[in-house]
């Protein structure tokens, strides 16, 4: 068997097997659904996530340690990931060579020529670096030495890995005043300085979001194996149309993604340089037939001096080369190789703008005075400074969440805040429901964090701190029916699951027929006159005759007279005497101590467009500097 | 021609060799995995702390998986779950109430919820079964007392009464259902009666709307202390004639009871006219054009109410009349 053969054996095993582990994300207990699949897998595997959250977030969540392994291996055989076990990687493979096979190879070669782009990737690296470790001094000045000693290296890898040469002292003296700056910031304004951006771009992230939000509700619609309903994520065309931007891009450009964009394999790059197996020449010369360069997927150069930063192992010039020539083993090639073609400044002012990109987006206010109410977590997600610092934009929780609530949040909610998990609670089959913690268990960075049912519902031992509250809801009295259109509704009392219940009623009667006159008394009915009554119309059990102080139940109507249920102290008005019709209405209050912010009462509300109650992250436990409530205080 | 590539050397073919075993432990390792799970840790099928659902906690159901342990209520906490109903609940009676909810197996989206009353006597339970009856058939086998609606189910049974809810009007939710209730009527101890209450069964039948005997536990027609009330519609022509009766301690208390209702129709504008001979200690009252007659009766106490003439009150009272006549006061 060719070893081109093994590899792509190898990429269509693990794409399938990423592909399946979107499929299966359902809660259950079936075959295809989730019972144990390791879904987490291909995002634990990848060491940017595993990276970013150490420094940002300043711990390693157990499954991210699979990436410290594929460093190791990387280490030993190159970017193996990349081009064997990536699926983000394998479908660019795919679509590129569809692209590109039946080009004339001389044309194949030109575009799989190195290109200067290709040091996009490392400042997007730096970049993301940058933003994940502008925290780490004031982690310093809290004693948290470790993640301090992450992000040295962090920054260690960047610096090894740029040229050296010219301009040595002044660059030495750009990044200590850069690192001196950085120092001095993050002392000064400790915490909530970080930001994990690179989710955005890190590919198995993006992967899992364009699949779990995009790809799999479009292709569940017929199937419904994924969800019993079609499920429908905000945003979703973007998230889709970027997705599908860089697939395309490989008909231009074979493996366009991972030569100029992506940050994961530009990590893999630096190490990759220093693996100890290489692709390389045997001997500094060969036949000089160029069919390498017409296969190449890293855009490296095999035929002539190597990069071996950008191999990603797709081995077809060693499969291929009709002298073989081409080697890979513990040796670097004969014919030279060529370190990353990076260009100082460009990697440092990715950096720079990196570790500015946090306090930059902060200035907006989002973690401070600016909150937006609107961004209603998971349960069990942590403060949003420290959620920004570990959220992934994976999509694993919107993808899991039986009732779709949980969607991504758009780019109204800022760039930090992008594509992480909101609930939008009009969207969904339901609010968040109060027995199921199934996304604080997906989350495979603990930006929710895993917690029990015991903790949500605040039974057994959580007893004393009560339930975790995702928000509060609010009684829009504008649009509220019997608030605002004296019509009776109690929709979103009777929904509201919390026990107590959360929303209480206030009983309201409201004249809305005035200028009626009583006329006489007979068959259970009493004739009215002043104005026509739509027949029907008052028979549905909330409208009441008032005569004086005293009220009668309206059974039903004609348009003249009305059949009654008298209640106690009732006396048939004289004839003549003004009557009026009233509506008895059940006003909903909330009750902030109770309110769950679970949004079952706005999913439910039938004012179905912009409900009439609605939730807001107002008194989420998560935050409790947006409490709603001084401790103890109230009447209850 | 293009040059042709070399055949693959041994070392590669290994290599090859090599990758396919650890694609194959991977694919192994993914199998093992799968298969150890707790799915208490997506928060379904385990209990909160807690839990107690009585006899749904060992219920099985074909076709059905539970979703949870289940709960259960007290009189005191049974208007957290049922809020504006508990009231009805709790005037006729009510014990405790268990829930549960039952998902179809594999899809928990599908799910029903099953809420099991538990009244302190049979009366009890056919008073919240009747109260709340809504249109719907029997489902065959099931007893009198049970009915379904296009996505629920309800039945008494002794003391028992059920109410299994499904999320939606679905065909294999309402197998699930129907699948429940039988479950439940098979593991519910008989410990009483089953039947209706004997009062039910005085109603004059002819004329008599199938389903319509309700009791009514408090406060009946509005009147405060008015309990325990047993209700019959007979329609012609509208509004629907009502015959009511009750069972009292004795003649005396059934005949307070007689006078006591006739004066409160009257503080509530109703007019006292002269009763008909007929029926013995009868009180006859008109309320904007209707009548209602009311009698005592050895130890019950018994009406009509809602015709618009006098002669159809008096038609039905003489039927119930002579009902009552023939059973032992
Ligand atoms: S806990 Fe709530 S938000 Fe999370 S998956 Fe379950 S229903 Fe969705
Ligand atoms: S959001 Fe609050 S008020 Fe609304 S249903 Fe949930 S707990 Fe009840």
């Amino acid at each position: 068997m060719k070893i081109t053969t093994a590899r792509r054996i190898s990429q269509a095993f693990f794409l399938a097997l990423f592909l399946w582990f979107c499929v299966v994300a359902t809660v259950g207990e079936r075959l295809w659904q989730l019972r144990g699949w390791p879904v987490n897998w291909f995002l634990e595997l990848d060491p940017l996530t595993g990276l970013t959250t150490l420094i940002a977030g300043g711990s390693l969540y157990s499954g991210l340690l699979w990436g410290a392994a594929t460093l190791a291996l990387t280490l030993l055989l190159g970017r193996f990931f990349c081009g064997w076990v990536c699926p983000f990687g394998a479908m660019h493979h795919f679509i590129g060579w569809l692209g590109n096979h039946s080009k004339d190879p001389k044309e194949r070669a030109r575009r799989n020529a190195p290109h200067p782009a290709q040091q996009i990737k490392y400042f997007l690296l730096a970049f993301f670096l940058g933003a994940a470790a502008s925290d780490l001094a004031a982690r310093l000045l809290l004693g948290q030495g470790a993640a301090f000693a992450a992000g040295a290296i962090a920054i260690a890898l960047v610096l090894a890995a740029t040229r050296k040469g010219q301009g040595r002292d002044f660059y030495f003296i750009a990044v200590g005043v850069l690192l001196a700056l950085w120092a001095v910031w993050s002392m000064a304004a400790p915490r909530g300085g970080a930001s994990l951006l690179a989710g955005l771009l890190d590919p198995i992230p993006l992967a899992s979001r364009s699949v779990n939000l995009a790809l799999l509700p479009l292709a569940d619609m017929p199937l419904r194996i994924a969800w019993p309903e079609p499920r429908f994520y905000q945003g979703a065309a973007m998230i889709g149309a970027i997705f599908l931007a860089f697939l395309l891009l490989n008909l231009w450009r074979p493996r366009f993604f991972c030569r100029y964009v992506c940050p994961t394999g530009a990590l893999f790059g630096l190490l990759a340089r220093f693996s100890l197996y290489k692709v390389g020449k045997r001997e500094a010369r060969c036949g000089g037939c160029m069919d390498c360069e017409a296969l190449c997927e890293g855009a490296c150069r095999p035929a002539g001096r190597l990069r071996p930063q950008e191999c990603v192992l797709c081995l077809n010039c060693l499969s291929e080369c009709p002298e073989s020539a081409i080697t890979y083993r513990p040796k670097p090639s004969a014919a030279g190789e060529v370190a990353p073609d990076l260009s100082r400044r460009r990697v440092l002012a990715g950096l720079g703008v990196g570790l500015a990109a946090p306090p930059l987006l902060g200035l907006g206010g989002l973690l401070g005075p600016n909150w937006d109410p609107r961004l209603i977590r998971p349960p069990g997600s942590l403060p949003e400074g420290e959620f920004l610092r570990r959220c992934l934009r994976c999509g694993q929780c919107m993808r899991v969440c039986p009732t779709g609530v949980l969607q991504p949040a758009g780019p109204s909610f800022g760039l930090e805040a992008l594509w992480t998990p909101v609930l939008n609670n009009t969207i969904g089959t339901s609010g968040c429901q109060p027995r199921c913690v199934a996304c604080s268990h997906i989350c495979p960075s603990a930006a929710i964090r895993p917690i029990s049912l015991a903790e949500k519902l605040g039974q057994g031992e959580y007893a004393a701190q009560g339930p975790i509250r995702l928000g509060t809801a609010f009684v829009d009295r504008g649009r509220c029916l019997p608030w605002a259109m004296d019509r009776p509704c109690i929709v979103c009392q009777e929904n509201c699951p919390v026990s107590p219940k959360a929303i209480f009623t206030r009983v309201a009667y409201q004249t809305v027929i005035s200028g009626l006159s009583a006329g006489e008394a007979g068959g259970g009915e009493l004739a009215v006159s002043g104005r026509a009554l739509r027949p029907g119309a008052l028979a549905t059990g909330d409208y009441y005759l008032v005569a004086g102080e005293v009220r009668a139940r309206i059974r039903a109507n004609t348009n003249a007279a009305l059949s009654l249920e008298p209640g106690p102290g009732w006396h048939t008005p004289t004839p003549g005497s003004p009557v009026a019709v009233q509506v008895r209405l059940q006003r909903p209050y909330v009750d902030p101590a109770r309110c769950i912010g679970c949004g079952i009462c706005q999913h439910e509300c039938p004012v179905s467009g912009k409900r009439a109650i609605r939730v807001s992250a107002e008194n989420a436990t998560r935050e409790p500097r947006h409490s709603l409530l001084l401790k103890g205080a109230g009447p209850h | 021609m293009a040059p042709r590539a070399a055949a693959p050397s041994r070392a590669q073919r290994l290599t090859g060799l090599a990758v396919l075993i650890a694609l194959a432990l991977v694919a192994l390792g993914v199998l093992y995995t799968q298969g150890r799970y707790d799915p208490a840790s997506w928060g379904w099928g385990s209990a909160a702390p807690g839990g107690d659902a009585g006899p749904l906690a060992a219920l099985a159901v074909p076709g059905l998986e539970p979703r949870e342990a289940g709960a259960s209520f007290d009189p005191a906490t049974l208007s957290d779950k049922i809020d504006g109903k508990a009231e009805l609940y709790l005037a006729a009676g009510f014990q405790r109430l268990y829930t549960r909810r039952y998902a179809l197996k594999g899809n928990p989206a599908a799910w029903l919820e099953l809420m099991l009353y538990r009244m302190k006597d049979p009366r009890a339970a056919f008073s919240v079964f009747s109260n709340q009856r809504r249109p719907g058939p029997t489902p065959p086998g099931l007893g009198p007392n049970a009915y379904a609606t296009s996505n629920a189910l309800y039945l008494a049974d002794g003391p028992w009464y059920l109410e299994a809810v499904a999320s939606a009007p679905d065909a294999g939710l309402i197998k699930g259902l129907d699948a429940a209730a039988r479950a439940i009527v098979a593991a519910l101890p008989k410990d009483q009666a089953a039947a209706v209450p004997g009062e039910a069964a005085l109603f004059p039948p002819q004329g008599l709307k199938p389903g319509s005997v309700v009791l009514l536990a408090k406060d009946a027609f509005g009147m405060a202390g008015l309990n325990q009330i047993f209700i019959a519609s007979y329609p012609q022509g509208a509004p629907e004639r009502i015959a009511w009766l009750a069972r009292r301690a004795g003649p005396e208390a059934a005949e307070q009871e007689a006078a006591a209702y006739a004066r409160f129709l009257e503080t509530n504008g109703g007019r006292m006219a002269p009763a008909p001979r007929a029926i013995r200690g009868a009180r006859l009252t008109e309320l904007l054009g209707v009548w209602e007659l009311v009698w005592p009766q050895g130890s019950y106490v018994a009406g009509v109410r809602g015709a618009e003439s006098q002669e159809a009150t008096l038609e039905l009272a003489m039927r119930l009349h002579k009902r009552l006549s023939e059973v032992k006061p």
